[in-house]
């Protein structure tokens, strides 16, 4: 396919992510180092899960045993979700003091969404790079791969476009994930897992002919909700100062808008109240 | 409005990271562009395959007993050759030292990088003279050796040619055989905690002598910028003398690192809070800060991390710092730089364009122990040995000769490993080996990459099902 389609598809695949981590996380050393650190601890969820069904690799290529892959592998990756809420915790508590013998602000409601977005950058990032951007290279190659069900896409046409729908989800759901627990929003906490499953899940489908034709479209848009709905939770956080006095009337006790900025919030409440 | 904690925190561990990332990711990008085969060269690095020359159709054991053998004797000769660097700088010796410094720095650049220069030239057919070529890489290397040894020169510029002769002899050494190189890097990685941590190991012996006669060690260190403390936001309280003044003696003395206010205490404060959840006491952190600096060294030239605290730099020891680096510039190789350079001159004898057989200087870690005196605090930058760069990039580009996967999961593991050295390094505040923690994750998760992660998901990503 050569090198303009290695080009094109890697910018498709992983351009969006790429602009994220630029935008939002490069300017910020601690946020990269958190990055690259829950990345590592996404990989130990791979290798978990990869080494359970190492025995039985490759999985016979129907729906039937992926089910079973999927289910596992949601669960687990699910399960160390949980565990990055309780670093979370820990290391907002941390920063606070650090701030405190810096003469810091303290944590800011955007400062907690930016450690979120590194927690699922990172999620997405892993997504991206072990099923994704490390087949790709394969494409400099002068041919292209398909799937036998796939006839219209090539499997590295398929692999970007999921992969941007995935990663999408997987970064927004983080965001939601975590804003959702330190409000006690278990609705919107539940969000996460629950796209995270349904994701995996449809991807079953493209076992069936022409099945990826229906995928596709669907990761796309379920990336595209997610990622829009933790971007409109950012905005109405950062924007928002909730009255905070006894006695006030009810209009009032909803907050205040109020114009962008990245201290709003009663962060340190919300945070104690999620413990 | 007050600065966020998250505004500089950690930029001195960014400040090591992106360089050893870079390295790494020129190193795989050379790999694929020149070697996509994977092939080897016993006769490129003769050292590393001194004894035994890994072959196709050998069985395990004859490999694995080999590529041993092939370990022990490179080791051999690094510690040799660290020895010898000890008793030279011990003795006085250290303009011998800067001068073979200098020599193989220039033989690096000009030979080496030459000739990976000229395959990539081939390879994009660029079509280039011969005495076209010949000045600018003539002058290429000069500066390069000139700026690395001889004379004061901006930071950047050190940091370049410190990264281009990390990647370029990281490239080199891919062409070691599979299994001598995964044995090497083991090795390496076992004998960098005894050289450093055990006495009597050549680089700690290094690093005391360093540190009785406040001399800097003779080593190719890599100094991440140092972070330049903006103390109008409610910081820590600073000694008088920094900010303009600092920053003033540093433009003059030519970009020599002198820094304003630390955030490095904060980092390694933040390190260990984290992991321990320490209370922190008023001031603490500027206590932290305050006191000596965890550095490291290590063994075979990879240095260790060095990490240097320092809450204020006034000006009166800015100049006195320019001083003394002025003095000191020259800056011999690590040991794992002597040996890439032992295996340069061998390259180079062998393409004859240097003599070979010449041993080179053993060189120590990159580590200094720095303590406060008075007011007087040194700027604060984390070191990392040039060692390290090269067998984390060897690292990266022999799983690159595999594939991506094993590249990604093997970055992340380096590191991750990286992190939890300069996190002991805030713990310990003394010389610490960087390879050992880093190549022992790479190496685990290079075979768990390649026989666990990769025979489940590469079929499953073949039926487009993902998760």
């Amino acid at each position: 396919m050569g090198a303009a389609s290695f080009t094109g598809l890697l910018f498709l695949g992983c351009g969006p992510l790429a602009t994220v981590f630029v935008l939002c996380l490069a300017s910020k050393s601690f946020l990269v180092l958190l990055a690259l650190g829950s990345a590592f601890y996404w990989l130990c969820t791979l290798l978990l899960i990869s080494a359970l069904f190492r025995a039985w690799a490759p999985l016979e290529p129907s729906p039937g045993p992926y089910v079973g892959l999927l289910l596992v592998a949601v669960l687990i990756q699910e399960l160390a979700r949980v565990g990055i809420w309780r670093f979370h915790l820990l290391s907002c508590r941390v920063l606070n003091r650090i701030a405190q013998e810096q003469r810091d602000a303290p944590l800011s409601v955007a400062d907690r969404f930016g450690l979120a977005l590194a927690y699922g950058f990172s999620h997405g990032a892993v997504h991206s790079a072990f099923f994704f951007a490390a087949w790709l290279p394969l494409a400099l190659g002068d041919g292209t791969i398909y799937s036998a069900a796939c006839p219209q896409l090539s499997f590295y046409t398929v692999g970007a476009l999921s992969t941007l729908g995935m990663a999408a989800l997987l970064t927004g759901g983080m965001v939601l994930w975590l804003d959702g627990l330190e409000r006690r929003d278990a609705k919107q906490a539940a969000l996460a897992p629950a796209t995270h499953l349904a994701a995996a899940l449809l991807t079953l489908a493209n076992f069936a002919n022409d099945g990826c034709l229906a995928t596709v479209p669907l990761l796309l848009a379920g990336g595209a909700a997610v990622a829009a709905a933790a971007g409109r939770r950012w905005w109405q956080r950062t924007t928002t100062v909730p009255r905070l006095a006894a006695g006030l009337g009810s209009r009032q006790s909803q907050g205040v808008e109020v114009a962008p900025s990245s201290s709003a919030g009663d962060p340190d409440a919300a945070l104690d109240r999620g413990r | 409005m007050r600065r966020s904690v998250l505004d500089d925190l950690g930029e001195e561990v960014t400040g090591i990271v992106s360089p050893v990332s870079i390295c790494m990711a020129l190193t795989v990008a050379l790999v694929r562009i020149l070697n996509p085969e994977g092939e080897s060269n016993s006769g490129a690095v003769f050292l590393a395959s001194a004894y035994y020359s890994e072959a196709e159709g050998d069985s395990t054991s004859k490999k694995l007993g080999g590529a041993l053998l092939n370990a022990l004797i490179f080791i051999g000769v690094v510690a040799v050759m660290t020895f010898v660097l000890v008793l030279l700088f011990k003795y006085g010796c250290t303009k011998l030292i800067y001068a073979y410094m200098g020599f193989a720095g220039f033989s690096i650049f000009f030979v080496l990088a030459g000739v990976i220069a000229l395959e990539l030239l081939q390879k994009w057919d660029v079509h280039t003279d011969f005495i076209s070529f010949t000045y600018i890489l003539f002058n290429f290397a000069m500066v390069g050796a000139v700026t690395l040894f001889f004379f004061p020169a901006p930071l950047i510029w050190k940091q370049i040619y410190l990264i281009i002769t990390g990647v370029v002899t990281a490239y080199v050494f891919t062409w070691i055989p599979e299994w001598t190189t995964w044995v090497l890097l083991v090795a390496m990685a076992i004998y960098d905690v005894v050289a450093v941590l055990v006495p009597g190991g050549p680089l700690k012996m290094l690093v005391e002598l360093a540190q009785e006669r406040e001399e800097t060690i003779p080593a190719l260190v890599y100094e991440a910028r140092p972070v330049r403390r903006d103390n109008t936001q409610g910081r820590l309280p600073a000694a008088a003398g920094e900010g303009p003044g600092a920053g003033a003696a540093a433009e003059a003395a030519g970009g020599v690192a002198v820094a304003a206010a630390a955030p490095a205490p904060q980092t390694m404060a933040a390190a260990g809070q984290l992991q321990q959840e320490l209370t922190v006491r008023p001031g603490g952190v500027a206590g932290i800060g305050r006191t000596s600096v965890a550095s490291t060294a290590s063994a075979g030239g990879s240095s260790g991390v060095d990490g240097e605290t320092a809450s204020d730099t006034p000006l009166i020891r800015a100049q006195e710092e320019q001083r003394q680096q002025q003095a000191a510039v020259v800056r011999p190789r690590s040991a794992a730089g002597q040996a890439a350079d032992a295996a340069a001159e061998a390259e180079a004898g062998q393409r004859g364009a240097a003599p070979g057989g010449q041993q080179a200087a053993p060189a120590g870690g990159g580590g200094e122990e720095e303590e406060e005196e008075g007011i007087f605090e040194l700027p604060e930058a984390i070191k990392l040995g040039l060692g390290d760069f090269i067998f984390y990039a060897t690292l990266l580009g022999r799983a690159a000769m595999y594939d991506f996967l094993t590249v990604f999961a093997c970055y992340l593991a380096i590191i991750a490993g990286l992190g939890c050295t300069l996190l002991w390094l805030a713990l310990a505040r003394k010389a610490l080996p960087a390879l050992p923690i880093s190549i022992a994750l790479a190496v685990t998760f290079y075979f768990c990459s390649r026989f666990v992660i990769e025979p489940v998901l590469l079929p499953q990503v073949l039926e487009l099902v993902y998760y």
